[in-house]
């Protein structure tokens, strides 16, 4: 999102927001992508690989920028927002992931 | 005492831990504080503390680590080009005419939200299979209709998610990894079938994309010999998109790659200024060419799972043969771990 400050017209927040939204993903993914860049943060890729044991120990959840359909069928879109995955995903991922070993 | 009185007599500067509110009562008081944004690991839930610390045992810490670098490389070298559009049934694997692909997990037709039961109808209607709204409820929840979740078949859409065996995919492939990956074309924003709306205008756009703009795009694709969408995307995130939610500029560098190839084909004008206009017209056009992008990119990475669950197999049979063994007889095989480093 800090590659898009426009898209908050859409989305909601301020610009501020969508540069810290990005930055904050850093703290829980693993690498930076070298191909897609952000001119904002001077450059800095993309954070790439969500992290679930990072997720769980910080407590920090993915952002996600999305659109919003009506609960009833047959309507549509109704708008957009920006909103945290589901701290459960990652605590039953996390669970699960373990049981690998 | 003395120690302590002297202390509490001097000027002091404090570091504050944890909760602010505690620096900020003494900021108010006046006193020099320092606070540091502190909290305790996974909000303090033990089950999960233990979990990590779990995973955190040296021997698999760099298992993971690894397998995490791999899938990291894997996504960033990945080189997703648009080659072709096809009709889902034609490309799509085991896709059939009765079968409805949806977003997310598998889940069956009573537990599905609003927006993907409306989607799930108006494709039903859309292929023919249900004459009107009250017959596609009813075969959309009897056995005739099979449901699955796209990323079983290679494939992603966007919100709902639905597609079905007559609607046209994007053609990704991933050139790195030489994996493949489908997504729907975008019907623009408000009353779509995306989102759940199911209105004549949602059917009629889903047919005439079905009959003019997916045949024209395809041609236009082919001439091209394919379009690498990581250049396009990472050109679009110099000129201000995020290539999810606003796509103007890459929908436009799309649209400005796309219009020589269209013109060098057979295609009449009238259905070249119908195609671009549509495009044109809908600033999220590159948006499922992204998403089929990004699933052509992260799919190799499911193999990484294997070798973990190889590792991790082989790490449990290990642990095994040190619990039974009498000197580590008190230790759960999950705390044995530490013990087989040299074993890998």
């Amino acid at each position: 999102m800090a590659a898009a400050p426009a898209i908050v017209k859409f989305v909601g927040g301020t610009a501020d927001d969508a540069i810290r939204y990005t930055k904050e993903m850093y703290e829980i993914t693993v690498a930076e992508h070298t191909t897609y860049l952000i001119p904002a943060l001077d450059f800095r890729g993309t954070p790439v690989g969500v992290d679930i044991r990072l997720v769980n120990k910080l407590n920090v959840l993915p952002f996600i920028n999305t659109g919003i359909a009506h609960k009833e069928p047959g309507i549509g879109q109704i708008g957009a927002g920006i909103l945290r995955a589901p701290k459960s995903c990652f605590e039953v991922a996390l669970k699960e992931f373990c049981t690998l070993f | 005492m003395d120690k302590i009185n002297e202390l509490l007599e001097s000027d002091l500067t404090i570091i504050n831990m944890g909760l602010e509110s505690f620096a900020e009562s003494m900021k108010s008081q006046g006193v020099e504080v320092q606070h540091v944004g502190w909290a305790p690991p996974a909000g303090g839930n033990p089950e999960i503390i233990s979990t990590l610390h779990r995973l955190n045992n040296p021997v698999i810490k760099e298992l993971i680590d690894a397998a995490n670098q791999k899938a990291a490389e894997l996504i960033i070298n990945a080189q997703p080009v648009l080659v072709d559009i096809r009709q889902a049934a034609e490309v799509i694997p085991n896709m059939k005419k009765n079968l409805i692909l949806h977003a997310g997990p598998p889940v069956e037709w009573d537990r599905m939200c609003g927006p993907v039961r409306g989607a799930v109808m108006g494709a039903l209607i859309y292929e023919g299979l249900a004459k009107n709204l009250q017959e596609a409820e009813k075969i959309a929840a009897s056995n005739e209709i099979e449901f699955d979740p796209c990323h079983h078949h290679q494939t992603v859409g966007p919100m709902a998610g639905v597609v079905s065996s007559s609607m046209y995919v994007y053609v990704v492939k991933n050139e790195t990894s030489s994996n493949t990956a489908f997504c729907t074309l975008n019907e623009g924003l408000g009353k779509v079938l995306r989102f759940g709306a199911y209105g004549d205008e949602v059917l009629a756009r889903l047919k005439w994309m079905e009959k003019v703009l997916a045949p024209a795009l395809q041609k236009g694709v082919r001439h091209s010999g394919g379009i690498n969408v990581k250049d396009l995307t990472a050109r679009a995130l110099m000129m201000g998109d995020e290539c999810h939610n606003r796509n103007v500029a890459a929908t436009s560098l799309f649209i400005r790659t796309l219009v020589p190839h269209l013109i060098a084909t057979d295609l009449d004008k009238k259905t070249i200024k119908e195609t671009v206009e549509f495009l044109s017209g809908n600033d999220h056009s590159f948006l499922n060419l992204s998403m089929a992008a990004c699933k052509a990119s992260t799919d190799p990475i499911v193999g990484l799972k294997k070798d973990l669950e190889k590792s991790g197999s082989r790490l449990r049979l290990v642990s095994l043969e040190v619990y039974i063994s009498p000197v580590s007889v008190k230790k759960t095989p999950a705390e044995t771990w530490e013990t087989v480093r040299f074993l890998r």
